[in-house]
């Protein structure tokens, strides 16, 4: 499991990602399409999920439709065309930062403990 | 496809309630949310009451209620700067409007100007926030939202707000704006707004006191209706005012305190009632100190206008005597009579010329301040109690240039003058110096305070009457130089 102190700070890029790949996505969906995808390790609270969904609609990154299904209503999330541009800025940054923290992780030279 | 009974939904559903969401667009997606998870434990074979039990565990008991404010306190940073700022000027400009009062009420200078800044924050940022943040309020709260109430409201006390700026600056329109705004609140919005919230307390089975809001209503109502007629000099005005005030006196006070009493809850209205209540005895205080009395007019009128009428008698007279003195060809009386018209001229036309200026500042320009002979008609300024701007001119901008013509032609003449009835007619008479009752203040300052510091109207007969002892000191000398010449030549 990956804990929630990394998943803060990605979250937002998780989501715009997901839904730049997917068009359109729900919530539950959101959790479901994630822990597919990380193979179980990444499992979303909603309490983490919803209220970064409603920021991100607020902020107009992206807009929602709300369908009925039989007594309930689903809420699916679509990308806007800044949240587009925003989904690829974030990606990116965050390829950035990974390759960085490899850098600075990466063992010093002289303490190869021989991994392989 | 789905396996969860309608029933079992509205459950669930009120099990969200329950736990204090109130969010309606979160409650929809948390209630989906949890039935899928349902769903997938009972594509595993589990019964329903079993899957929402795990999912309940999982979920944690004050979690529902967590997940609704961070999401509030994620979206909300600006609506939450915005009502700030409302509370903020809600308090801050009343205040304004007081000290403007004062400000103009002592004649310190920026008074209107305060007045203006005050009552724009009200009516064009207090309102409008107060009703933006409303309307946000009702709809998260998943209430049924009274637009057109808010509509209404907002309109109306924004025309009126932007009547009385017009009228601060004697701009056209300022009194249809007026009319307009106040009529709309105490006609449609007042009533709206009872009928609104009646419904509102019969829908949710609320209790409400129907006679504490009629009454409130009708009070406010008549009060609105009284401060118009108060303001456009309709006939009525009193009774109105005082109907409405005994109606808040005896009724709607007694009332509204008991009923507050018994429950302190609903702040936000309190806090909106005490505003309107606030602002209209401020409105209602500033209209009784900015006209007078009716009584009281007529008596500044009879002596304004008998002054007039004493200057313009000896105005006529004057020519003859002049043309005879230049006639005598005398050219020592020809100096001195010259010397002596010439100041009163000088004095009568300054007086002239500042009526005229306060006249053009009393009235709109859409109005007529003239009669029949293109003289300023003073008995339309009837109502035009303006205190500020004959002091203004007076001893603000002309610095006592009044005081002085008056000083220099009491010299002149007195050197002139032979006759010694005359003589003291002059020294007593000419500037009606108050008596001297403050050693602190100058000849001057005490002559501004006793004859300019009240209403024009009243101020007003005290201008003509320098005209009236100006002219009529003038005939006198010209007529005793007249006959003194003829007595030489004789």
């Amino acid at each position: 499991m990956i804990s929630n102190e990394f998943l803060k700070g990605t979250l937002k890029t998780i989501i715009l990602h997901l839904l730049a790949e997917n068009k359109r996505m729900y919530g539950y969906e959101i959790t479901r399409q994630v822990e597919k995808l990380s193979e179980g390790k990444v499992q979303l609270t909603w309490g983490a999920l919803y209220p970064t969904l409603h920021k991100l609609e607020a902020d107009g990154y992206i807009v929602a439709e709300e369908y009925n299904i039989g007594k309930r209503v689903r809420k699916y999330y679509r990308l806007t065309p800044e949240g587009d541009k925003a989904s690829t800025e974030k990606v990116k940054e965050f390829a950035e930062f990974v390759r960085i923290m490899k850098q600075i992780l990466k063992p010093s030279p002289g303490l190869n403990l021989n991994y392989e | 496809m789905s396996d969860i009974t309608e029933q079992e939904i509205e459950q669930i559903a009120s099990d969200i309630d329950e736990q204090g969401l109130t969010y309606l667009e979160l409650k929809n997606e948390l209630l989906d949310h949890i039935c899928c998870e349902i769903e997938e434990a009972m594509e595993q074979g589990m019964m329903f009451n079993d899957a929402y039990k795990k999912v309940r565990e999982e979920m944690g008991k004050k979690r529902i209620r967590q997940i609704q404010h961070e999401t509030l306190s994620l979206i909300n940073k600006k609506y939450r700067r915005m009502k700030r700022t409302m509370y903020g000027l809600g308090i801050v400009s009343p205040v304004i409007v007081v000290i403007a009062s004062i400000f103009k009420f002592m004649h310190w200078s920026g008074g209107s100007l305060l007045m203006t800044i005050g009552l724009f924050l009200i009516g064009m940022i207090f309102l409008p926030l107060f009703v933006m943040t409303r309307i946000r309020d009702t709809r998260r709260l998943d209430e049924e939202l009274p637009m057109g109430l808010y509509i209404t409201g907002m309109s109306a006390g924004m025309i009126s707000i932007l009547g009385a700026l017009f009228k601060i600056q004697h701009w056209p329109g300022a009194n249809v704006l007026i009319t307009v705004g106040l009529v709309v609140l105490a006609l449609v919005f007042l009533p709206m707004f009872a009928s609104v919230r009646i419904k509102k307390a019969r829908k949710n089975g609320e209790p409400i006191d129907k006679k504490l809001l009629i009454s409130g209503v009708i009070a406010g109502a008549l009060l609105t209706l009284g401060t118009l007629f108060k303001i456009m000099h309709w006939p009525g005005a009193g009774i109105v005012i005082l109907v409405s005030w005994s109606a808040v006196a005896v009724l709607f006070l007694p009332y509204l305190v008991l009923g507050q009493l018994k429950k302190p809850k609903d702040q936000l209205n309190n806090f909106l009632a005490i505003l309107l209540v606030a602002t209209a005895a401020a409105i209602f205080i500033m209209a009784l100190l900015r006209s007078q009395p009716r009584t009281l007019i007529s008596g500044f009128l009879a002596p304004e206008s008998n002054f007039s009428a004493t200057a313009g008698f000896y105005e006529n007279q004057i020519p003859a005597l002049s043309n005879a003195i230049e006639m005598s060809g005398n050219m020592d009386m020809l100096n001195t009579a010259g010397e002596i018209q010439e100041a009163a001229d000088e004095i009568c036309n300054y007086v002239e010329s500042v009526k005229e200026e306060v006249f053009k500042h009393l009235f709109d320009e859409d109005e007529e301040f003239r009669d029949s002979e293109g003289n300023l008609d003073m008995s339309m300024v009837k109502y035009k109690g303006d205190i500020d701007k004959l002091w203004e001119i007076i001893v603000e901008r002309d610095e006592f240039k009044l005081f002085s013509l008056l000083e220099n032609f009491k010299n002149i003449t007195l050197s002139k003058a032979e006759d010694p009835q005359l003589k003291d007619f002059i020294q007593k008479n000419l500037l009606f110096l108050p008596e001297n009752d403050d050693d602190k203040m100058t000849v001057e300052w005490q002559w501004a305070v006793a004859y300019f510091n009240g209403p024009f109207l009243q101020s007003a007969s005290v201008l003509s009457a320098y005209e009236s002892n100006v002219r009529l000191i003038e005939y006198q000398i010209l007529s005793e130089l007249l006959h003194q010449n003829n007595k030489e030549a004789v």
